[in-house]
Protein backbone atom coordinates (compact mmCIF):
# COMPACT_ATOMS: atom_id res chain seq x y z
CA UNK A 1 0.00 0.00 0.00
CA UNK A 2 3.01 2.48 0.82
CA UNK A 3 3.45 1.79 -2.65
CA UNK A 4 0.57 2.52 -4.11
CA UNK A 5 0.68 6.01 -2.35
CA UNK A 6 4.21 6.55 -4.24
CA UNK A 7 3.06 5.45 -7.35
CA UNK A 8 -0.57 7.55 -6.58
CA UNK A 9 1.57 9.95 -6.07
CA UNK A 10 3.84 10.34 -8.43
CA UNK A 11 0.31 9.95 -11.01
CA UNK A 12 -1.32 13.02 -9.86
CA UNK A 13 1.70 14.97 -10.35
CA UNK A 14 1.64 13.54 -14.21
CA UNK A 15 -1.63 14.26 -14.25
CA UNK A 16 -1.49 18.21 -12.62
CA UNK A 17 1.43 18.59 -15.11
CA UNK A 18 -1.09 19.05 -17.38
CA UNK A 19 -1.44 22.77 -16.23
CA UNK A 20 1.95 23.79 -17.41
CA UNK A 21 1.34 26.10 -20.29
CA UNK A 22 2.15 24.67 -22.81
CA UNK A 23 1.02 21.69 -21.63
CA UNK A 24 4.21 18.75 -22.01
CA UNK A 25 0.94 15.69 -21.45
CA UNK A 26 -2.20 15.79 -23.46
CA UNK A 27 -5.05 13.01 -22.66
CA UNK A 28 -3.69 10.57 -25.21
CA UNK A 29 -0.91 10.03 -23.46
CA UNK A 30 -2.57 10.19 -19.82
CA UNK A 31 -5.23 7.50 -21.27
CA UNK A 32 -2.16 4.89 -22.57
CA UNK A 33 -0.42 5.57 -19.22
CA UNK A 34 -3.19 4.94 -16.40
CA UNK A 35 -3.63 1.25 -17.28
CA UNK A 36 -0.48 0.66 -14.99
CA UNK A 37 -1.97 2.60 -12.08
CA UNK A 38 -4.93 1.17 -12.36
CA UNK A 39 -4.30 -2.63 -12.83
CA UNK A 40 -0.54 -2.75 -11.13
CA UNK A 41 -1.29 -0.07 -8.26
CA UNK A 42 1.66 -1.47 -5.33
CA UNK A 43 4.04 -2.76 -7.72
CA UNK A 44 7.24 -2.19 -8.29
CA UNK A 45 7.09 -1.92 -11.83
CA UNK A 46 4.42 0.65 -11.76
CA UNK A 47 6.18 2.82 -9.36
CA UNK A 48 9.71 2.23 -11.97
CA UNK A 49 7.19 3.11 -14.66
CA UNK A 50 5.56 6.81 -13.41
CA UNK A 51 9.06 7.41 -12.11
CA UNK A 52 10.45 7.39 -15.42
CA UNK A 53 7.24 8.97 -16.98
CA UNK A 54 7.41 11.74 -13.98
CA UNK A 55 10.96 12.55 -14.79
CA UNK A 56 10.56 13.12 -18.69
CA UNK A 57 7.63 15.15 -18.29
CA UNK A 58 9.98 17.42 -15.48
CA UNK A 59 12.39 17.34 -18.13
CA UNK A 60 10.34 18.66 -21.15
CA UNK A 61 8.70 21.32 -18.47
CA UNK A 62 12.58 22.72 -17.82
CA UNK A 63 12.60 22.87 -21.84
CA UNK A 64 8.90 24.02 -22.72
CA UNK A 65 8.54 21.53 -25.06
CA UNK A 66 5.19 21.05 -25.86
CA UNK A 67 3.04 17.87 -26.95
CA UNK A 68 0.75 19.93 -29.05
CA UNK A 69 2.79 22.55 -31.60
CA UNK A 70 1.28 25.70 -31.28
CA UNK A 71 -0.92 24.96 -28.79
CA UNK A 72 -4.11 27.55 -29.32
CA UNK A 73 -7.30 25.90 -27.45
CA UNK A 74 -7.25 23.42 -24.52
CA UNK A 75 -10.16 21.43 -23.43
CA UNK A 76 -11.36 19.21 -20.70
CA UNK A 77 -12.97 15.90 -22.12
CA UNK A 78 -15.14 13.78 -20.28
CA UNK A 79 -15.76 9.74 -20.52
CA UNK A 80 -13.53 7.59 -21.82
CA UNK A 81 -11.99 7.83 -25.21
CA UNK A 82 -13.30 6.05 -28.80
CA UNK A 83 -10.68 3.46 -27.86
CA UNK A 84 -11.29 1.99 -31.56
CA UNK A 85 -10.43 5.43 -32.88
CA UNK A 86 -7.70 6.92 -30.52
CA UNK A 87 -5.07 7.32 -32.35
CA UNK A 88 -6.97 9.32 -35.54
CA UNK A 89 -8.70 11.10 -32.52
CA UNK A 90 -5.29 12.36 -31.18
CA UNK A 91 -4.33 13.58 -34.42
CA UNK A 92 -7.14 15.24 -35.32
CA UNK A 93 -7.66 17.72 -32.23
CA UNK A 94 -3.51 18.44 -32.77
CA UNK A 95 -4.51 19.46 -36.20
CA UNK A 96 -6.27 22.12 -34.90
CA UNK A 97 -3.63 23.51 -31.95
CA UNK A 98 -6.21 22.04 -29.53
CA UNK A 99 -4.64 19.89 -26.41
CA UNK A 100 -7.53 17.67 -24.82
CA UNK A 101 -5.67 17.78 -21.48
CA UNK A 102 -8.47 17.15 -18.67
CA UNK A 103 -10.65 14.09 -17.88
CA UNK A 104 -12.30 12.77 -14.78
CA UNK A 105 -12.08 8.93 -15.80
CA UNK A 106 -8.60 9.49 -15.01
CA UNK A 107 -9.56 9.71 -11.28
CA UNK A 108 -11.66 7.25 -10.91
CA UNK A 109 -10.76 4.33 -9.71
CA UNK A 110 -7.76 5.30 -7.88
CA UNK A 111 -6.97 7.13 -4.30
CA UNK A 112 -4.46 7.67 -2.10
CA UNK A 113 -5.16 5.42 1.48
CA UNK A 114 -4.54 8.16 3.73
CA UNK A 115 -3.69 5.43 6.57
CA UNK A 116 -1.82 2.36 6.01
CA UNK A 117 -1.44 1.23 9.35
CA UNK A 118 -4.83 -0.91 8.92
CA UNK A 119 -4.94 -2.16 5.35
CA UNK A 120 -8.51 -3.31 5.50
CA UNK A 121 -9.62 -0.50 6.83
CA UNK A 122 -7.63 1.74 4.40
CA UNK A 123 -9.01 -0.32 1.57
CA UNK A 124 -13.05 0.18 2.92
CA UNK A 125 -11.92 3.74 3.25
CA UNK A 126 -11.00 4.40 0.37
CA UNK A 127 -14.22 2.79 -1.56
CA UNK A 128 -16.04 4.97 -0.09
CA UNK A 129 -14.13 7.92 -1.04
CA UNK A 130 -13.41 6.34 -4.67
CA UNK A 131 -15.02 8.96 -6.86
CA UNK A 132 -17.19 6.18 -8.84
CA UNK A 133 -18.97 5.75 -6.20
CA UNK A 134 -19.76 9.15 -4.30
CA UNK A 135 -19.90 11.26 -7.34
CA UNK A 136 -23.01 12.26 -8.79
CA UNK A 137 -23.82 14.99 -11.61
CA UNK A 138 -23.64 17.95 -9.74
CA UNK A 139 -20.29 17.42 -7.67
CA UNK A 140 -18.50 16.09 -10.91
CA UNK A 141 -19.62 19.62 -12.79
CA UNK A 142 -18.10 21.11 -10.11
CA UNK A 143 -15.01 19.44 -10.54
CA UNK A 144 -15.17 20.26 -13.97
CA UNK A 145 -15.28 23.90 -13.57
CA UNK A 146 -12.17 23.76 -10.81
CA UNK A 147 -10.14 22.10 -13.38
CA UNK A 148 -11.28 24.86 -16.55
CA UNK A 149 -9.54 27.48 -14.06
CA UNK A 150 -6.50 25.29 -12.95
CA UNK A 151 -5.57 24.04 -16.16
CA UNK A 152 -6.78 27.07 -18.02
CA UNK A 153 -9.14 25.67 -20.20
CA UNK A 154 -11.10 26.86 -22.78
CA UNK A 155 -14.20 24.46 -23.89
CA UNK A 156 -15.28 20.61 -22.31
CA UNK A 157 -16.58 18.15 -24.39
CA UNK A 158 -18.63 15.52 -22.61
CA UNK A 159 -18.81 11.65 -24.38
CA UNK A 160 -21.89 10.10 -24.29
CA UNK A 161 -20.75 6.54 -23.78
CA UNK A 162 -24.37 4.26 -24.30
CA UNK A 163 -23.50 1.46 -22.99
CA UNK A 164 -22.08 3.07 -19.80
CA UNK A 165 -25.03 4.98 -18.61
CA UNK A 166 -23.83 5.34 -15.32
CA UNK A 167 -20.86 7.99 -16.27
CA UNK A 168 -23.01 9.15 -19.24
CA UNK A 169 -26.64 9.30 -18.20
CA UNK A 170 -26.47 13.25 -16.65
CA UNK A 171 -24.12 14.66 -18.84
CA UNK A 172 -26.47 16.95 -20.31
CA UNK A 173 -27.17 18.66 -16.69
CA UNK A 174 -23.29 18.71 -16.22
CA UNK A 175 -22.62 20.71 -19.44
CA UNK A 176 -26.42 22.80 -17.97
CA UNK A 177 -23.91 23.47 -14.47
CA UNK A 178 -19.97 23.75 -16.22
CA UNK A 179 -21.81 26.53 -18.71
CA UNK A 180 -23.69 28.21 -16.06
CA UNK A 181 -21.23 28.76 -13.80
CA UNK A 182 -18.04 29.43 -16.17
CA UNK A 183 -19.85 30.65 -19.18
CA UNK A 184 -18.18 28.43 -21.59
CA UNK A 185 -19.83 26.44 -23.75
CA UNK A 186 -19.63 22.33 -23.94
CA UNK A 187 -20.42 20.07 -26.41
CA UNK A 188 -22.36 16.23 -25.86
CA UNK A 189 -21.79 14.00 -28.04
CA UNK A 190 -23.04 10.49 -28.76
CA UNK A 191 -20.92 7.96 -29.35
CA UNK A 192 -19.14 4.44 -27.54
CA UNK A 193 -16.23 3.65 -26.06
CA UNK A 194 -15.90 0.20 -27.31
CA UNK A 195 -18.72 -0.25 -29.99
CA UNK A 196 -17.61 1.49 -32.81
CA UNK A 197 -21.43 0.31 -33.99
CA UNK A 198 -22.74 3.53 -31.61
CA UNK A 199 -19.97 5.38 -33.91
CA UNK A 200 -20.75 7.36 -36.87
CA UNK A 201 -16.97 9.49 -37.61
CA UNK A 202 -18.74 12.22 -40.31
CA UNK A 203 -21.37 13.02 -37.42
CA UNK A 204 -18.51 13.13 -34.21
CA UNK A 205 -15.96 14.67 -36.59
CA UNK A 206 -18.85 17.37 -38.08
CA UNK A 207 -19.67 18.52 -34.50
CA UNK A 208 -16.30 18.68 -33.09
CA UNK A 209 -15.08 21.21 -36.19
CA UNK A 210 -18.05 23.07 -35.06
CA UNK A 211 -17.88 23.07 -31.46
CA UNK A 212 -14.08 24.06 -31.75
CA UNK A 213 -15.18 27.16 -34.50
CA UNK A 214 -17.75 28.03 -32.07
CA UNK A 215 -15.08 28.34 -28.88
CA UNK A 216 -11.94 29.28 -31.23
CA UNK A 217 -14.43 32.28 -31.96
CA UNK B 1 -70.66 2.72 -7.57
CA UNK B 2 -71.00 -0.55 -9.99
CA UNK B 3 -68.07 -2.14 -11.70
CA UNK B 4 -67.56 0.31 -14.80
CA UNK B 5 -67.67 3.06 -12.74
CA UNK B 6 -64.95 1.88 -10.73
CA UNK B 7 -62.88 0.70 -13.63
CA UNK B 8 -63.59 4.25 -14.99
CA UNK B 9 -62.49 5.80 -11.94
CA UNK B 10 -58.88 3.69 -11.95
CA UNK B 11 -58.86 4.57 -15.54
CA UNK B 12 -60.06 8.43 -15.54
CA UNK B 13 -57.32 8.72 -12.04
CA UNK B 14 -54.46 7.81 -14.07
CA UNK B 15 -55.32 9.30 -16.83
CA UNK B 16 -53.70 12.96 -14.87
CA UNK B 17 -53.22 11.12 -11.68
CA UNK B 18 -50.78 14.17 -10.08
CA UNK B 19 -53.55 16.82 -11.27
CA UNK B 20 -55.92 14.72 -9.74
CA UNK B 21 -53.64 14.29 -6.61
CA UNK B 22 -52.73 17.85 -6.39
CA UNK B 23 -56.75 19.12 -6.47
CA UNK B 24 -57.06 16.39 -3.90
CA UNK B 25 -54.50 17.80 -1.82
CA UNK B 26 -56.10 21.09 -1.43
CA UNK B 27 -59.04 19.83 0.88
CA UNK B 28 -57.28 16.82 1.83
CA UNK B 29 -54.53 18.46 4.02
CA UNK B 30 -52.15 15.70 4.43
CA UNK B 31 -48.59 15.64 3.20
CA UNK B 32 -47.62 13.82 0.02
CA UNK B 33 -44.29 11.46 -0.86
CA UNK B 34 -43.53 10.53 -4.12
CA UNK B 35 -41.41 7.46 -4.36
CA UNK B 36 -39.85 4.97 -6.68
CA UNK B 37 -40.51 1.53 -6.76
CA UNK B 38 -39.88 -1.05 -6.71
CA UNK B 39 -37.94 -1.28 -2.89
CA UNK B 40 -38.91 1.86 -1.26
CA UNK B 41 -41.72 0.98 1.39
CA UNK B 42 -44.78 2.38 0.85
CA UNK B 43 -45.82 1.45 4.21
CA UNK B 44 -43.52 3.75 6.16
CA UNK B 45 -44.52 6.78 4.31
CA UNK B 46 -48.30 5.93 4.73
CA UNK B 47 -47.50 5.11 8.63
CA UNK B 48 -45.81 8.60 9.26
CA UNK B 49 -49.32 10.07 8.76
CA UNK B 50 -48.44 11.06 4.53
CA UNK B 51 -49.42 9.60 1.19
CA UNK B 52 -47.11 7.26 -0.73
CA UNK B 53 -47.50 8.36 -4.73
CA UNK B 54 -45.14 5.68 -6.54
CA UNK B 55 -43.88 8.07 -9.56
CA UNK B 56 -44.68 5.95 -12.62
CA UNK B 57 -44.06 8.89 -14.77
CA UNK B 58 -46.81 9.72 -17.41
CA UNK B 59 -47.59 8.96 -21.36
CA UNK B 60 -46.82 12.12 -22.38
CA UNK B 61 -43.96 12.54 -24.35
CA UNK B 62 -41.06 14.48 -22.91
CA UNK B 63 -39.63 18.02 -24.01
CA UNK B 64 -37.56 19.49 -21.12
CA UNK B 65 -35.55 16.49 -20.04
CA UNK B 66 -33.33 16.36 -22.77
CA UNK B 67 -31.64 19.31 -21.03
CA UNK B 68 -30.38 16.91 -18.72
CA UNK B 69 -30.47 13.38 -19.25
CA UNK B 70 -29.27 11.37 -21.69
CA UNK B 71 -31.43 9.50 -24.45
CA UNK B 72 -29.74 6.23 -23.52
CA UNK B 73 -31.86 6.22 -19.90
CA UNK B 74 -35.00 4.62 -20.05
CA UNK B 75 -38.58 6.41 -20.85
CA UNK B 76 -39.44 5.34 -17.03
CA UNK B 77 -37.12 7.66 -15.43
CA UNK B 78 -36.47 9.81 -18.23
CA UNK B 79 -40.72 10.78 -17.83
CA UNK B 80 -40.31 10.80 -13.90
CA UNK B 81 -38.01 13.81 -14.31
CA UNK B 82 -40.66 15.23 -17.11
CA UNK B 83 -42.77 15.37 -15.17
CA UNK B 84 -40.99 16.76 -12.16
CA UNK B 85 -39.39 19.68 -14.40
CA UNK B 86 -42.73 20.48 -16.24
CA UNK B 87 -44.34 21.43 -12.39
CA UNK B 88 -46.65 19.00 -12.78
CA UNK B 89 -45.56 17.60 -9.26
CA UNK B 90 -44.65 20.88 -7.07
CA UNK B 91 -47.50 20.20 -4.59
CA UNK B 92 -45.16 16.95 -3.23
CA UNK B 93 -43.98 17.40 -0.20
CA UNK B 94 -40.92 14.86 -0.04
CA UNK B 95 -39.52 12.92 -3.01
CA UNK B 96 -37.84 9.62 -2.57
CA UNK B 97 -35.58 7.94 -5.10
CA UNK B 98 -32.83 4.68 -4.73
CA UNK B 99 -30.47 3.30 -7.26
CA UNK B 100 -32.35 -0.05 -8.18
CA UNK B 101 -30.53 0.81 -11.88
CA UNK B 102 -28.58 2.22 -13.31
CA UNK B 103 -31.12 4.95 -15.01
CA UNK B 104 -32.92 5.13 -11.59
CA UNK B 105 -29.43 6.24 -10.11
CA UNK B 106 -28.43 8.78 -12.60
CA UNK B 107 -31.62 10.42 -12.13
CA UNK B 108 -31.70 10.35 -8.36
CA UNK B 109 -28.47 12.35 -8.86
CA UNK B 110 -30.01 15.19 -10.91
CA UNK B 111 -33.20 15.11 -9.14
CA UNK B 112 -32.76 17.32 -6.10
CA UNK B 113 -30.57 19.73 -8.39
CA UNK B 114 -34.09 20.59 -10.72
CA UNK B 115 -36.62 19.67 -8.26
CA UNK B 116 -35.80 20.71 -4.93
CA UNK B 117 -38.54 19.41 -1.91
CA UNK B 118 -38.75 19.82 2.08
CA UNK B 119 -37.88 16.32 1.96
CA UNK B 120 -35.66 14.62 -0.09
CA UNK B 121 -33.85 10.93 0.86
CA UNK B 122 -32.59 8.16 -1.17
CA UNK B 123 -32.82 4.48 -0.21
CA UNK B 124 -29.78 2.44 -0.65
CA UNK B 125 -30.83 -0.56 -0.72
CA UNK B 126 -28.67 -3.58 -1.11
CA UNK B 127 -28.25 -5.02 -4.75
CA UNK B 128 -27.41 -9.05 -3.82
CA UNK B 129 -30.15 -10.51 -1.93
CA UNK B 130 -30.07 -13.16 -0.05
CA UNK B 131 -31.05 -13.83 3.99
CA UNK B 132 -27.59 -13.53 5.21
CA UNK B 133 -27.70 -11.78 8.57
CA UNK B 134 -24.97 -9.36 6.60
CA UNK B 135 -27.99 -8.76 4.05
CA UNK B 136 -30.98 -8.05 6.70
CA UNK B 137 -29.36 -6.00 8.67
CA UNK B 138 -28.22 -3.39 5.77
CA UNK B 139 -31.60 -3.38 5.19
CA UNK B 140 -32.34 -2.59 8.77
CA UNK B 141 -30.17 -0.34 8.98
CA UNK B 142 -30.69 1.64 5.58
CA UNK B 143 -34.84 1.71 6.55
CA UNK B 144 -33.84 2.81 10.25
CA UNK B 145 -32.47 5.76 9.11
CA UNK B 146 -35.05 6.10 6.25
CA UNK B 147 -37.85 5.90 8.96
CA UNK B 148 -35.82 8.17 11.56
CA UNK B 149 -35.43 10.92 8.62
CA UNK B 150 -39.45 10.89 7.55
CA UNK B 151 -40.03 11.03 11.38
CA UNK B 152 -38.24 14.43 11.59
CA UNK B 153 -39.87 15.57 8.53
CA UNK B 154 -43.38 14.48 9.33
CA UNK B 155 -42.72 16.15 13.20
CA UNK B 156 -44.47 12.76 14.98
CA UNK B 157 -42.74 9.17 15.54
CA UNK B 158 -43.97 6.18 13.77
CA UNK B 159 -45.11 3.65 16.31
CA UNK B 160 -44.87 0.10 16.30
CA UNK B 161 -48.96 0.07 16.27
CA UNK B 162 -49.33 2.64 13.10
CA UNK B 163 -46.90 0.69 11.35
CA UNK B 164 -48.95 -2.64 11.92
CA UNK B 165 -52.00 -1.09 11.04
CA UNK B 166 -50.89 -0.15 7.86
CA UNK B 167 -49.22 -3.06 7.09
CA UNK B 168 -52.59 -4.59 7.56
CA UNK B 169 -54.23 -2.10 5.20
CA UNK B 170 -51.90 -2.81 2.51
CA UNK B 171 -51.95 -6.50 2.84
CA UNK B 172 -55.54 -5.80 2.72
CA UNK B 173 -55.17 -3.83 -0.93
CA UNK B 174 -52.68 -6.95 -2.12
CA UNK B 175 -55.76 -9.62 -1.44
CA UNK B 176 -58.20 -7.70 -2.98
CA UNK B 177 -55.60 -7.25 -6.05
CA UNK B 178 -54.88 -11.03 -6.40
CA UNK B 179 -58.73 -12.04 -5.93
CA UNK B 180 -59.45 -9.27 -8.84
CA UNK B 181 -55.96 -11.31 -10.60
CA UNK B 182 -57.69 -14.39 -10.31
CA UNK B 183 -60.95 -13.96 -11.00
CA UNK B 184 -59.78 -12.38 -14.33
CA UNK B 185 -57.61 -15.30 -14.78
CA UNK B 186 -60.40 -17.83 -14.35
CA UNK B 187 -63.43 -15.73 -15.98
CA UNK B 188 -61.50 -13.64 -18.24
CA UNK B 189 -64.32 -12.30 -20.24
CA UNK B 190 -66.11 -10.87 -17.26
CA UNK B 191 -63.17 -7.94 -16.88
CA UNK B 192 -60.25 -6.81 -19.25
CA UNK B 193 -57.18 -7.02 -18.36
CA UNK B 194 -56.40 -3.12 -18.73
CA UNK B 195 -59.21 -2.58 -15.99
CA UNK B 196 -57.30 -5.04 -14.06
CA UNK B 197 -54.15 -3.69 -14.66
CA UNK B 198 -55.20 0.14 -14.15
CA UNK B 199 -57.00 -1.20 -10.56
CA UNK B 200 -53.29 -2.63 -10.04
CA UNK B 201 -51.14 0.63 -11.37
CA UNK B 202 -53.17 3.49 -9.65
CA UNK B 203 -52.88 0.91 -6.13
CA UNK B 204 -49.89 2.52 -5.64
CA UNK B 205 -51.17 6.25 -6.41
CA UNK B 206 -54.73 6.86 -4.51
CA UNK B 207 -54.61 6.77 -1.06
CA UNK B 208 -55.27 3.51 0.28
CA UNK B 209 -58.02 3.69 2.05
CA UNK B 210 -59.94 4.77 -0.67
CA UNK B 211 -58.68 2.11 -3.52
CA UNK B 212 -59.19 -0.47 -1.46
CA UNK B 213 -62.78 0.71 -0.68
CA UNK B 214 -63.25 0.80 -4.29
CA UNK B 215 -61.52 -2.67 -4.72
CA UNK B 216 -64.19 -4.22 -2.00
CA UNK B 217 -67.04 -2.92 -4.30
CA UNK B 218 -66.05 -4.23 -7.39
CA UNK B 219 -65.19 -7.72 -6.15
CA UNK B 220 -68.39 -8.00 -4.50
CA UNK B 221 -70.01 -7.54 -7.86
CA UNK B 222 -67.57 -9.31 -10.08
CA UNK B 223 -68.07 -12.51 -7.54
CA UNK B 224 -71.61 -12.33 -7.74
CA UNK B 225 -71.29 -12.84 -11.62
CA UNK B 226 -68.11 -15.47 -11.43
CA UNK B 227 -68.99 -19.02 -13.53
CA UNK B 228 -72.23 -16.85 -15.43
CA UNK B 229 -70.04 -16.67 -18.27
CA UNK B 230 -68.29 -18.99 -20.16
CA UNK B 231 -63.96 -19.47 -20.79
CA UNK B 232 -63.75 -18.42 -24.35
CA UNK B 233 -62.00 -21.94 -25.78
CA UNK B 234 -59.47 -20.48 -28.28
CA UNK B 235 -58.30 -17.67 -26.61
CA UNK B 236 -54.43 -17.65 -25.98
CA UNK B 237 -53.11 -17.73 -22.75
CA UNK B 238 -49.69 -15.58 -22.03
CA UNK B 239 -47.15 -14.68 -19.25
CA UNK B 240 -45.78 -11.05 -19.07
CA UNK B 241 -42.20 -10.78 -18.12
CA UNK B 242 -40.76 -6.96 -17.89
CA UNK B 243 -41.06 -4.21 -15.42
CA UNK B 244 -44.40 -2.14 -16.17
CA UNK B 245 -46.82 -3.15 -18.94
CA UNK B 246 -46.66 0.75 -20.45
CA UNK B 247 -48.91 2.09 -22.67
CA UNK B 248 -51.83 0.17 -20.91
CA UNK B 249 -53.19 -0.13 -24.55
CA UNK B 250 -51.08 -3.12 -25.15
CA UNK B 251 -53.56 -5.32 -23.09
CA UNK B 252 -56.12 -3.96 -24.80
CA UNK B 253 -54.19 -5.18 -28.12
CA UNK B 254 -53.23 -8.69 -26.56
CA UNK B 255 -57.45 -9.25 -25.97
CA UNK B 256 -58.79 -7.79 -29.92
CA UNK B 257 -55.98 -10.14 -31.39
CA UNK B 258 -57.26 -13.21 -29.24
CA UNK B 259 -54.94 -13.47 -26.25
CA UNK B 260 -55.93 -12.68 -22.50
CA UNK B 261 -53.53 -12.44 -19.75
CA UNK B 262 -53.66 -15.37 -17.37
CA UNK B 263 -49.70 -14.03 -15.12
CA UNK B 264 -46.74 -11.58 -14.50
CA UNK B 265 -44.28 -11.29 -13.02
CA UNK B 266 -44.28 -6.73 -13.38
CA UNK B 267 -42.80 -4.57 -10.88
CA UNK B 268 -46.24 -3.38 -11.17
CA UNK B 269 -48.35 -6.20 -11.24
CA UNK B 270 -48.04 -9.70 -9.72
CA UNK B 271 -44.63 -9.06 -7.82
CA UNK B 272 -46.55 -6.48 -5.48
CA UNK B 273 -49.37 -8.29 -4.89
CA UNK B 274 -47.26 -11.33 -4.56
CA UNK B 275 -47.29 -12.19 -0.71
CA UNK B 276 -48.39 -10.42 2.71
CA UNK B 277 -45.94 -8.69 4.76
CA UNK B 278 -46.52 -10.67 8.24
CA UNK B 279 -48.04 -9.02 10.89
CA UNK B 280 -46.18 -10.35 14.00
CA UNK B 281 -43.33 -9.31 15.69
CA UNK B 282 -41.17 -6.19 14.35
CA UNK B 283 -42.65 -4.40 11.72
CA UNK B 284 -39.40 -3.10 10.19
CA UNK B 285 -38.04 -6.73 10.05
CA UNK B 286 -41.40 -7.75 8.85
CA UNK B 287 -40.91 -5.66 5.87
CA UNK B 288 -37.67 -6.67 5.50
CA UNK B 289 -38.24 -10.11 5.10
CA UNK B 290 -41.35 -9.31 2.34
CA UNK B 291 -38.73 -7.50 0.73
CA UNK B 292 -36.36 -10.62 0.65
CA UNK B 293 -39.29 -12.91 -0.34
CA UNK B 294 -40.90 -10.91 -3.22
CA UNK B 295 -40.56 -12.84 -6.62
CA UNK B 296 -37.16 -12.29 -8.35
CA UNK B 297 -36.82 -8.70 -9.81
CA UNK B 298 -33.79 -8.04 -12.63
CA UNK B 299 -32.64 -4.65 -10.43
CA UNK B 300 -31.34 -6.93 -8.11
CA UNK B 301 -29.07 -10.26 -7.76
CA UNK B 302 -30.89 -13.05 -5.99
CA UNK B 303 -28.49 -16.07 -5.63
CA UNK B 304 -31.48 -18.30 -3.88
CA UNK B 305 -33.42 -18.15 -7.11
CA UNK B 306 -33.04 -19.48 -10.69
CA UNK B 307 -34.79 -16.76 -12.36
CA UNK B 308 -35.30 -18.98 -15.69
CA UNK B 309 -36.86 -21.77 -13.15
CA UNK B 310 -39.34 -19.21 -11.90
CA UNK B 311 -40.37 -18.34 -15.39
CA UNK B 312 -40.88 -21.65 -16.46
CA UNK B 313 -43.41 -22.58 -13.02
CA UNK B 314 -45.21 -19.27 -14.04
CA UNK B 315 -45.83 -20.73 -17.11
CA UNK B 316 -46.70 -24.23 -16.17
CA UNK B 317 -48.78 -22.92 -13.27
CA UNK B 318 -51.08 -20.91 -15.08
CA UNK B 319 -50.65 -23.18 -17.88
CA UNK B 320 -49.85 -20.42 -20.49
CA UNK B 321 -49.25 -21.17 -23.95
CA UNK B 322 -46.94 -18.09 -24.64
CA UNK B 323 -44.61 -15.48 -23.27
CA UNK B 324 -44.58 -11.93 -24.04
CA UNK B 325 -41.91 -9.72 -22.58
CA UNK B 326 -42.39 -6.28 -22.57
CA UNK B 327 -39.58 -4.29 -22.10
CA UNK B 328 -38.98 -0.52 -21.82
CA UNK B 329 -36.04 0.55 -24.45
CA UNK B 330 -32.61 1.22 -22.72
CA UNK B 331 -34.48 -0.82 -19.74
CA UNK B 332 -31.09 -2.73 -19.17
CA UNK B 333 -32.06 -4.92 -15.98
CA UNK B 334 -34.18 -6.87 -18.57
CA UNK B 335 -32.44 -6.43 -21.48
CA UNK B 336 -29.82 -8.56 -19.65
CA UNK B 337 -31.90 -10.95 -18.54
CA UNK B 338 -33.85 -11.26 -21.78
CA UNK B 339 -31.39 -13.68 -24.02
CA UNK B 340 -31.14 -16.08 -20.57
CA UNK B 341 -35.05 -16.19 -20.38
CA UNK B 342 -35.40 -16.51 -23.98
CA UNK B 343 -33.18 -19.50 -24.15
CA UNK B 344 -35.07 -21.34 -21.59
CA UNK B 345 -38.21 -20.96 -23.19
CA UNK B 346 -37.53 -21.75 -26.30
CA UNK B 347 -35.44 -25.07 -24.71
CA UNK B 348 -38.67 -26.00 -23.47
CA UNK B 349 -40.78 -25.08 -26.57
CA UNK B 350 -42.59 -22.35 -25.06
CA UNK B 351 -43.54 -19.68 -27.66
CA UNK B 352 -42.32 -16.40 -26.64
CA UNK B 353 -42.39 -12.72 -28.43
CA UNK B 354 -40.15 -9.36 -27.21
CA UNK B 355 -41.77 -5.53 -27.51
CA UNK B 356 -40.10 -2.98 -26.67
CA UNK B 357 -41.86 0.14 -26.23
CA UNK B 358 -41.55 3.91 -24.34
CA UNK B 359 -43.68 5.24 -21.96
CA UNK B 360 -45.09 7.60 -24.90
CA UNK B 361 -44.96 5.41 -27.84
CA UNK B 362 -48.52 5.93 -29.46
CA UNK B 363 -47.77 3.86 -32.88
CA UNK B 364 -48.93 0.51 -31.86
CA UNK B 365 -49.88 -1.04 -34.75
CA UNK B 366 -46.66 -2.64 -35.91
CA UNK B 367 -47.12 -4.26 -31.71
CA UNK B 368 -50.44 -4.98 -32.81
CA UNK B 369 -49.01 -6.80 -35.90
CA UNK B 370 -46.80 -8.65 -34.01
CA UNK B 371 -48.79 -9.61 -31.71
CA UNK B 372 -51.47 -10.69 -33.85
CA UNK B 373 -48.91 -12.90 -35.49
CA UNK B 374 -47.80 -14.44 -32.33
CA UNK B 375 -51.19 -15.64 -30.94
CA UNK B 376 -52.05 -16.74 -34.70
CA UNK B 377 -48.50 -18.63 -34.56
CA UNK B 378 -49.67 -20.57 -31.40
CA UNK B 379 -52.93 -20.98 -32.52
CA UNK B 380 -51.92 -22.82 -35.54
CA UNK B 381 -53.61 -20.54 -37.71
Amino acid sequence: MRTANRTYQLWFEIMESAANIPSPVSLFDLYVAMSLVFNMRGTQEALDYYEKVKAEIDERVKQKIPVVPGERLRLHYENMPLWYSFRKDRDFFASYGVNVLTNLYLYMFVNHYPDVSDPLEALSTEYERASLNIWGEVARAKIICELIERFSLNGFILHNVRTCKNSSGGLWHIAKLVTERTGIPGLVFDADHGDPRFYNEEYVRGIWRQYLEVIRK
Amino acid sequence: MNRSEISKTFAEFLESPYEKLRKRKVTWGKMMVGHLMPGVPPEIIHAAGMLPVALLGSNKPVSKVDAHMSQSICSLMRSNLEVALSGDLYFMDGIVLNHMCECARSMSQIWYDVFPTRFFDVVMLPKKLDSSPVVKARLMEELSRFNTNLEDFAGQKISNDSLKETISLYNQGRDHLRKLYAIKRDNPQLISSRDVFSAIKSSVMMPKEEHNNLLSQLLSELESQVGNRPVTDNAVKVVLVGMVIEPLDILDIIEEVGGYVVGDNLSIGSRLIASDVRLDGDPKEAIIDHHLASPAFSGYVDPRVDSRQSLLKLVEENQAEGVIFVVLFQCDPYVYDYPDLKTALDNSRIPNLQIQTDLWTTSLMPIRTRLQAFVERIRGV
